[in-house]
C-alpha cells in the first residue's frame, strides 16, 4: 500500500477515545522541531486472491496481475485493497476488469478505516523528551471481484 | 632441529650444481664439496653459518659480504688450478642438468611444442629426450618417495575423538576468535578471517535471493556476536558529562537522548575524539542503557561496537572517563574461563560428572589421571588469561568494562522475525514453591523467591505474548528493548524443520488493546529491565549450562518419547535481552525496509538457540548478506563507508591491497586497463584530494585563493553528518517539479546565496548519497559519480537506456609505452619506476581527479549492486558537497539531482538519481 | 496538482443537495438547509486532469486530440476548457426513494462542511432552525464522488459511520462519463468535445437494514470481517445508539419511514 498522501486524509478526525491520549498534541506540534516518521501500515492477511494495489507499481501490470489470477489463476472471486491514494487506482481496476470482462464480472466494494502510526522524533533529543506517536485514520477500499454464482 | 634444517636443506638442494667453495687453509684440498649430493660429514647449518671469507665463495653470500675484499698475495697453482676445475664441472652440471622446475619441452621454441610432451617423450625432438627421460624418471621417483613422506600425524578416529578434536579446536582458536556457532558455520559456510575472528561470509549453496526473500518477507538470521561490547558503570550525570564529550547533538541522537537514557530503546550514536565534533569521527556505536534498576544507585550503559571500532574507542573511552586504573581480573571465573583448561567449578560438578558418564572409558581414565578435562573455549580465546578487561577511575567512579565475546548477540532481519522469536523462545516458567524452599544455587530460583521479579516477570511475559499478535515487526516503534527470562530453548526444539508463520487471527478484544499499546507506546519502562546486565547472573547462567548430552539423556529418559521435559531443570533460564533493529529509517521509499530483532544471550548459550532458531524455518546469513541488508537500507556500513574514520582508512588499506594484489595476479595483458578507461583510483578512492579539488574550484573563481590554501591547507575532509545541513541538502537535491515537496520544512530555496553560506560552513564535506539508476546497470565499487553536460541531460529524456558520452581517456595509453620505453632505454632507473609502475593503473601522484574525464567527477561509490527491492541497480557512495551544490545549482528543475554513473573498467555513463537521505 | 481554483475559495461549501439527475426537490430539505445551495454541476477546475490508470480505456474517447491527460494547463495546445458536465448515469440504487439527502463530494470540498452539514441532517436534533427541526434526522444517506473526489467520499462515508454508527452500508462503484468543451484560444470557432470515464463511488449509508445479498453491502461494524470470506448476513437488529429516535416526531418521519420501507427492499440492479 501506498504512502497516504492525501491532505484531506490528514483532517481526518482522530475520534478513537482509547487513543486519543497517545495521539499526543499532534495540533501544537512545532514542524521544525519533530522529524515525522510514517510506519508502515499494519500489515494485513493475505491470501493468494488478494490484491494490494500500490501506486508505485506500474497500472498496467497490476491490472494485469488481477487478470491473470482470474483467468489463468482459476480464481472465481478476488479482493482488490487500496489505502488512500491507492483508492483511485483500485477502484479502476475494478472497474476495467469488470468491462473487460463484458459483465460477467460483478463487483462488491467495502470501505473501511485504517489505523496509521506516525513517530513524531524530536529534533533535539536531549530535551524535548521522547519522541511521540500519534494515529491517524486513513480511508480504504476492498474491492470484491467476482463471477456470481450461476 | 639441525638435522631438520639439514635435511631440507638437502631437499632443496638436490639438483643445484653444487655451490664451489675453496677454503683454503685447512682442508685445502677438498676443492669443491657438493652439498646436494656429498656424502660426506653434513654441512651442518653451524658451518654455513661461519663467514669462509677467506675462500673462493661462489654466488652472493650473505656474511662474507660478497667477494672478501683483499686480494690474496698468492695463490697455489694445484689448488687453484683444482678450483677451477672444479668449477668448470659444476657449470657443466647445471648446464647439462635443468632445474627441476622446468620441464625439458620449455627450452623450445613455442611453435614446436606439441600436445602432451611431458607425457610422451616421443613428441620431443630427439636431442632432447634423454634429458626428458632422466627428468621423468626423477621426478616419478621423487613422486613416490614424497607420497611416503608426510602420514606422521594420529588416526581420523584418533582426531575426531571428543576430547582430542576439542583441544585441537582450541588450539586453532588461539589465534582468531571463534564465534560460538563457529563448527555449525564452518560445515556450511566459506569463512574468512576478518578482524581477529573467524567469520561466515556466506553459504556454500546457492541462497542469495532466497535470503532476500527472507530479509524482506520472512526473517533471516546472522550472528553478530563479533560485535564488541563495552559496558560502563557509574553515575548518570558522571557518564553524561564524560560521553557528552565525544558526540554532538547536531549529528542526531545522543547519549542522552531521552527514551534511550530510560533504557527504552538503543540508540545509534556516531562517535567523535574528545571534543573535535565535526572532525575526527571514530564510529557508529549502538547504545543501551539499563533501566533504572531500585536496589543499584548507578546507571549501567552497553556500547557495542565493531571489532575494528574497539582499538579507537577504548582508549578514548578511558580518557574520557579518566579510567587509567587497571582492575587486574581477580574474579576467579573470569579467570578461569579465559583459560583453556580450567579446573570445573564446585557447583557444576554433578554436572560435569553427568556429561562424562556416558562418555568412554578412556575418557573417564583421563579424569581419574587427575588431569584437568579439556574444556571449551568460552568467549574470547585469544586473549591471555591476565588480560585486563577492567579498568576503573578513582575520581569519576566510572568503570569500564570490556565485555567482547561476554554476550551473544543474534540478528534477525525480516518482518516475521517476531513470529520467529515467539515461537523458538518460551517465557521462564515459573519455580515451584517446593525448589523455591529448596533454597537452590541456581540463580532463578533466588529469583523466583522475590515477589517483585515475579510481577515483573510475569508482564514481561505478557508483553512477549502480545507480540506474537503483531503481525509485522515493523509495526514496533523502532530500537524497542524487551527484557525477558526464557526457558532453555532446547527444550520446545521441534522434532522437524519447519516455517513458522504469523499467527494474526487473534481478534479478542483484550488482546487487540494491549497490542495497540505495544505498537503505539512501546515496552514499558520496567520490562526493560533484565537480568542480563547482572554479570553474576550472567555467569551462573553460563556454567550451569545442561551439556547437551545431559539434556538428551534426560530426554531419553522421558516416559512419553518426544514429549516436553515436564519439570524444567532448575538451571534452564536464560535471560536474554531483545532489541529491535529499525529497518531502513531514511528517505521516503522502502521505509522500515529490513527491520528486525537482536536478541542478546549470555555466552555458552549460543548454540542452544541457535539451533531452535535455525529450526523455525530461518534463513542463515553471512557477512556477505549483512552487507546487501545495510545496502538495501541505503545505511553505511561501519569500516567500509566512513572513510574519515580510522578504523574506515586502515579499511581501504587493507582493500586496496587486496584489490591490487588480485589485479597483480592477471597477466597484463588480461587486466583491465584502468588507464584507458579514464579510472584514476579503481582501488581506492582519493577523499582528499576531491575534496580539496572541488574547494579549489570552488573558491577559485573569486577571492584570493592563495591566502585561502595557506589558511588551511592540511584541514582533513569530513563526511557532512550535521542533520539539519542534511536535510537542507536533501530538499535542495530533489527535482521541483514534483509535488512531494516538504511542506515549509524547507527554509530556503535553493540559490547562489544559500550555497555560498552553505559552502563556507561545509567547504571540505563529502556527503554519504544513495544513487538509483534510471535506466539498467549494475553500479560496482569505486564507481565514478559525474555530471551530466546539458546535451546529456538533453538525451535523457529521449531514451534513456542507450546513453553512452564519447569518451576521451586514449591518451593516456601514449603515457604508458613512453614510460615502457623509457625503462627499456636506461636501465638505471628501473628498479625505482617498476615498483610503483603497473600496467594499466596510474602511478602515484594522480592528476586532477575531477577534470580527468569528459564529464567532471564528484564522487565516487563505495556500494553499488544490483538491488532487489529496488528493481534497479542503486548504489551509495560519497559526493564532494560544493560540486554537488554547484551542480544542483546548474540544472534545471526537473532534472535536479540527476547524475551520472560510471563503472571503473566500463565507458558507459548511465543516469542516476541521486537523493540525499536524512 | 494546484490548479487555477476560482471557485474554490469562494464558496465554502460545495455540496450540492439532492438534485438527483431526476428533478426530485429535496422536499423541504433544501429550504431548512443553512447552507448555499449550489448548483448540481459546476466546472471543476482541477478535474479534468485524470490519473494516468484511466489512460487505457479511453474508449468513448473521441478521435478528437483529447489534451486532458496532460496536466491542468488551460493554455496547453491552445485550448481552454470552457464547461465540463457529468453526463447522467443511472441511479447505482435502484428503488431508491426520492429525497434521500445526497452529498456530492467534490475534489475541493472540505470535509469539515461536508460532514457538518450531514451530520446535522442525520442527526436531526441539532438542525434546529428549520421547520423540519424536530425530526430525528434523515435515515439514509448517499455519498457520492468521482474522479479525484473518490477518496474524500469514502472518507467521509467513514467518518458518518463512526460518528453515527450502526449504519448499514451498500458501495457501488461505477464508470461516470464527464462531457468536456474546449474551446480554442486563438478563434473562438474551434471546439471540440470531450468525453471521458472517471470512476466514480457512491455509499448509501442507512440506518435501517439493507439487503445483505446485494453485492457491497456492509454490515455496521465489520471491520475485521473483511478477510474473512463474508458470510455476515446478519443484518440484524441495529442496536441504534440513537436515542433520539422519539414519538413525537413520528408525524414527520411517516413518509421516511415509507420510503424506508421500500428502502430494505432495494433489489439488485437487474
Amino acid at each position: 500500500m501506498t504512502e497516504p498522501r492525501n491532505p484531506g486524509m490528514s483532517s481526518a478526525p482522530q475520534v478513537n477515545p482509547a487513543h486519543a491520549e497517545s495521539s499526543s498534541p499532534a495540533v501544537e506540534m512545532d514542524p521544525v522541531e519533530y522529524t515525522l516518521r510514517k510506519r508502515l501500515p499494519r500489515k494485513l492477511p493475505k491470501r493468494r486472491n488478494d490484491v494490494y494495489v500500490n501506486m508505485k507499481t506500474d497500472f498496467r501490470a497490476q491490472l494485469a496481475r488481477c487478470q491473470k489470477l482470474l483467468e489463468g489463476g482459476g480464481h472465481r472471486e478476488i479482493c482488490i485493497h487500496g489505502l488512500g491514494l491507492a483508492i483511485n487506482r483500485a477502484i479502476n481496476i475494478a472497474l476495467q476488469l469488470q468491462t473487460s470482462s463484458q459483465g460477467a464480472l460483478q463487483l462488491a466494494a467495502n470501505t473501511s478505516t485504517v489505523e496509521l502510526v506516525d513517530d513524531l522524533e524530536p529534533e533535539d533529543p536531549d530535551e524535548a523528551g521522547e519522541p511521540m506517536t500519534r494515529t491517524r485514520n486513513n480511508s480504504a477500499i476492498h474491492i470484491k471481484v467476482f463471477y456470481p454464482e450461476p | 632441529m639441525s638435522a631438520a634444517k639439514a635435511k631440507m636443506r638437502e631437499k632443496k638442494m638436490r639438483n643445484q650444481p653444487a655451490s664451489v667453495q675453496y677454503p683454503s687453509g685447512v682442508n685445502g684440498e677438498g676443492g669443491s664439496q657438493n652439498r646436494g649430493h656429498g656424502s660426506g660429514g653434513h654441512p651442518s647449518s653451524k658451518e654455513r653459518k661461519k663467514p669462509e671469507d677467506t675462500g673462493w665463495v661462489r654466488g652472493h653470500q650473505r656474511y662474507g659480504g660478497g667477494y672478501s675484499k683483499e686480494m690474496p698475495k698468492y695463490i697455489t697453482g694445484g689448488a687453484f688450478a683444482r678450483a677451477r676445475a672444479a668449477e668448470v664441472k659444476a657449470m657443466l652440471r647445471a648446464v647439462s642438468q635443468t632445474a627441476c622446475s622446468s620441464h625439458v619441452f620449455q627450452a623450445l621454441p613455442k611453435h614446436m611444442r606439441r600436445r602432451a610432451m611431458s607425457h610422451n617423450t616421443k613428441r620431443l625432438p630427439r636431442r632432447l629426450r634423454d634429458v626428458a627421460d632422466r627428468m621423468r624418471e626423477k621426478s616419478l621417483q621423487a613422486g613416490s618417495k614424497k607420497k611416503k613422506e608426510p602420514a606422521k600425524s594420529k588416526s581420523r578416529k584418533a582426531r575426531r575423538r571428543h576430547g582430542n578434536l576439542l583441544l585441537d579446536f582450541n588450539r586453532r582458536q588461539r589465534k582468531n576468535i571463534w564465534l560460538e556457532t563457529h563448527i555449525w558455520h564452518a560445515k556450511r559456510f566459506h569463512m574468512v578471517k576478518k578482524w581477529g575472528y573467524c567469520l561466515g561470509d556466506r553459504p556454500t549453496y546457492k541462497c542469495y535471493r532466497s535470503c532476500y526473500r527472507a530479509m524482506s518477507s520472512h526473517c533471516l538470521l546472522q550472528d553478530l556476536s563479533y560485535y564488541c561490547c563495552i559496558e560502563l558503570k557509574g553515575e548518570e550525570d558522571e557518564l553524561l558529562a564524560a560521553l557528552s564529550q565525544m558526540t554532538s547533538k547536531e549529528a542526531g541522537p545522543t547519549f542522552a537522548a531521552a527514551l534511550c537514557l530510560s533504557g527504552r530503546r538503543q540508540v545509534s550514536v556516531t562517535i567523535y575524539r574528545i571534543g573535535q565534533y565535526p572532525c575526527q569521527p571514530l564510529g557508529p556505536v549502538t547504545v543501551l542503557w539499563r533501566p533504572k534498576t531500585p536496589g543499584i544507585r548507578g546507571r549501567q550503559l552497553w556500547i557495542w561496537a565493531h571489532p575494528t571500532l574497539k582499538q579507537d574507542l577504548l582508549p578514548e573511552l578511558q580518557s574520557v572517563c579518566r579510567c587509567w586504573e587497571a582492575v587486574p581480573p581477580s574474579i576467579d571465573p573470569e579467570v578461569l574461563c579465559g583459560k583453556e583448561k580450567s579446573a570445573p567449578h564446585p557447583k557444576p560438578e554433578n554436572i560435569l560428572e553427568a556429561k562424562l558418564k556416558p562418555g568412554a572409558k578412556r575418557k573417564r581414565s583421563s579424569v581419574d589421571a587427575s588431569e584437568p578435562p579439556v574444556k571449551k573455549i568460552l568467549g574470547d580465546g585469544t586473549r591471555l588469561p591476565g588480560t585486563t578487561v577492567t579498568w576503573k577511575s578513582s575520581s569519576t567512579g566510572i568503570v569500564i568494562n570490556d565485555l567482547t565475546m561476554e554476550i551473544v548477540r543474534y540478528r534477525l532481519i525480516g518482518p516475521q522475525s517476531h513470529s520467529v522469536l515467539t515461537e523458538a523462545l518460551e517465557a521462564a516458567t515459573v519455580c515451584k514453591e517446593v525448589d523455591k524452599s529448596l533454597g537452590s544455587t541456581f540463580w532463578w530460583p533466588q529469583h523466583c523467591s522475590d515477589e517483585s521479579n515475579m510481577l515483573l516477570h510475569q508482564q514481561q511475559a505478557d508483553v512477549f505474548h502480545t507480540l506474537k499478535g503483531i503481525s509485522s515487526t515493523t509495526e514496533l516503534p523502532p530500537g524497542t528493548v524487551l527484557g525477558l527470562t526464557v526457558d532453555d530453548p532446547r527444550l520446545t526444539l521441534p522434532t522437524k524443520k519447519m516455517k513458522v508463520l504469523p499467527c494474526v487471527s487473534q481478534a479478542q478484544e483484550a488482546d487487540e488493546d494491549k497490542r495497540k499499546e505495544l505498537i503505539l507506546r512501546g515496552v514499558p519502562e520496567q520490562c526493560c529491565q533484565s537480568s542480563l546486565w547482572e554479570e553474576s547472573v550472567r555467569d551462573d547462567v553460563t556454567e550451569n549450562k545442561i551439556p547437551e548430552q545431559a539434556l538428551n539423556r534426560m530426554k531419553s529418559e522421558m516416559l512419553v518419547p518426544g514429549s516436553r521435559l515436564s519439570p524444567t531443570p532448575p538451571q534452564g533460564r536464560v535471560p536474554v535481552l531483545l532489541v529491535h533493529q529499525p529497518g531502513k529509517q531514511v528517505g521516503q521509499e522502502m521505509s522500515s525496509w529490513g527491520a528486525g530483532w537482536d536478541l542478546l544471550l549470555p555466552k555458552g548459550w549460543g548454540m542452544a538457540f541457535w539451533i531452535p532458531l535455525v529450526y523455525r524455518g530461518v534463513r542463515v546469513a553471512g557477512l556477505h548478506m549483512g552487507l546487501k541488508h545495510s545496502h538495501s537500507k541505503a545505511a553505511p556500513i561501519f569500516p567500509h563507508d566512513f572513510p574519515d574514520c580510522p578504523a574506515g582508512i586502515r579499511f581501504q588499506e587493507e582493500q586496496e591491497a587486496e584489490f591490487l594484489d588480485k589485479f597483480k595476479r592477471h597477466p597484463p595483458a588480461k587486466r583491465t586497463n584502468y588507464i584507458k578507461h579514464g579510472c584514476l583510483a579503481p582501488f581506492r578512492c582519493p577523499w582528499q584530494q576531491l575534496a580539496e579539488e572541488w574547494e579549489h574550484l570552488t573558491r577559485g573563481g573569486g577571492d584570493e585563493p592563495a591566502e585561502m590554501s595557506v589558511a588551511k591547507p592540511l584541514s582533513l575532509f569530513i563526511v557532512l553528518r550535521n542533520r539539519k545541513s542534511l536535510r537542507l541538502l536533501s530538499g535542495w537535491c530533489r527535482p521541483t517539479t514534483s509535488t512531494g515537496r516538504r511542506l515549509n520544512r524547507e527554509l530556503l530555496p535553493l540559490s547562489q546565496s544559500a550555497v555560498t553560506s552553505f559552502l563556507s560552513a561545509h567547504g571540505m564535506s563529502l556527503v554519504w548519497v544513495r544513487l538509483s539508476l534510471l535506466s539498467k546497470g549494475r553500479p560496482e565499487l569505486h564507481s565514478m559519480v559525474c555530471v551530466p553536460t546539458a546535451e546529456d541531460l538533453k538525451l535523457l529524456g529521449k531514451h534513456q537506456d542507450l546513453q553512452e558520452p564519447p569518451h576521451r581517456d586514449h591518451f593516456k595509453s601514449r603515457i604508458k609505452p613512453q614510460k615502457k620505453s623509457l625503462k627499456s632505454d636506461d636501465p638505471e632507473p628501473r628498479s625505482t619506476p617498476d615498483s610503483d609502475l603497473i600496467f594499466g593503473l596510474w602511478p602515484d601522484p594522480l592528476p586532477s581527479v575531477t577534470s580527468h574525464c569528459s564529464r567532471v567527477t564528484l564522487g565516487w561509490t563505495t556500494q553499488g549492486d544490483f538491488s532487489l527491492c529496488a528493481g534497479h541497480g542503486e548504489a551509495l557512495g560519497f559526493v564532494s558537497v560544493p560540486g554537488l551544490l554547484n551542480t544542483l545549482l546548474k540544472q534545471a528543475g526537473e532534472h535536479r539531482g540527476t547524475l551520472l554513473l560510471r563503472n571503473p573498467g566500463s565507458l558507459h555513463y548511465r543516469f542516476a538519481k541521486v537523493n540525499v537521505e536524512v | 496538482m494546484k490548479g487555477p481554483a476560482p471557485l474554490r475559495g469562494l464558496s465554502p461549501l460545495f455540496l450540492s443537495l439532492p438534485l438527483n439527475h431526476t428533478d426530485t426537490p429535496p422536499v423541504s430539505i433544501c429550504e431548512a438547509a443553512p447552507v448555499p445551495y449550489v448548483s448540481s454541476w459546476r466546472t471543476e477546475p482541477t478535474s479534468q486532469s485524470i490519473t494516468e490508470d484511466e489512460l487505457g480505456l479511453q474508449g468513448r474517447r473521441p478521435s478528437c486530440r483529447p489534451p486532458p491527460q496532460l496536466q491542468p494547463m488551460p493554455k496547453r495546445e491552445g485550448f481552454k476548457k470552457v464547461c465540463r458536465t457529468e453526463e447522467e448515469s443511472p441511479c447505482p440504487f435502484p428503488g431508491l426513494p426520492s429525497g434521500v439527502l445526497e452529498m456530492r463530494v467534490k475534489e475541493g470540498s472540505k470535509i469539515r462542511n461536508l460532514m457538518g452539514f450531514a451530520m446535522a441532517r442525520m442527526q436531526g436534533e441539532k438542525a434546529g432552525s428549520g421547520e423540519g427541526a424536530s425530526s430525528a434526522g434523515l435515515r439514509q444517506v448517499v455519498f457520492t464522488g468521482s474522479g479525484r473526489a473518490v477518496t474524500k467520499t469514502i472518507t467521509c462515508a467513514e467518518i458518518m459511520k463512526r460518528k453515527v454508527g450502526c449504519l448499514h452500508q451498500l458501495t457501488k462503484l461505477q464508470y461516470k462519463v464527464v462531457k468536456e468543451v474546449w474551446e480554442s484560444d486563438q478563434g473562438g470557432a474551434s471546439e471540440m468535445t470531450v468525453h471521458r470515464t472517471v470512476p466514480s463511488i457512491s455509499i448509501l449509508l442507512s440506518k435501517d437494514p439493507l439487503d445483505p445479498r446485494e453485492p457491497g453491502y456492509q454490515p455496521p461494524e465489520a471491520l475485521s470481517a473483511l478477510w474473512e470470506d463474508k458470510d455476515g448476513a446478519e443484518p440484524a437488529a441495529p442496536t441504534c445508539k440513537r436515542p433520539h429516535v422519539a414519538a413525537s416526531h413520528s408525524s414527520f418521519l411517516q413518509p421516511k419511514r415509507l420510503c424506508l420501507g421500500e428502502g430494505v427492499s432495494v433489489l439488485p440492479p437487474h
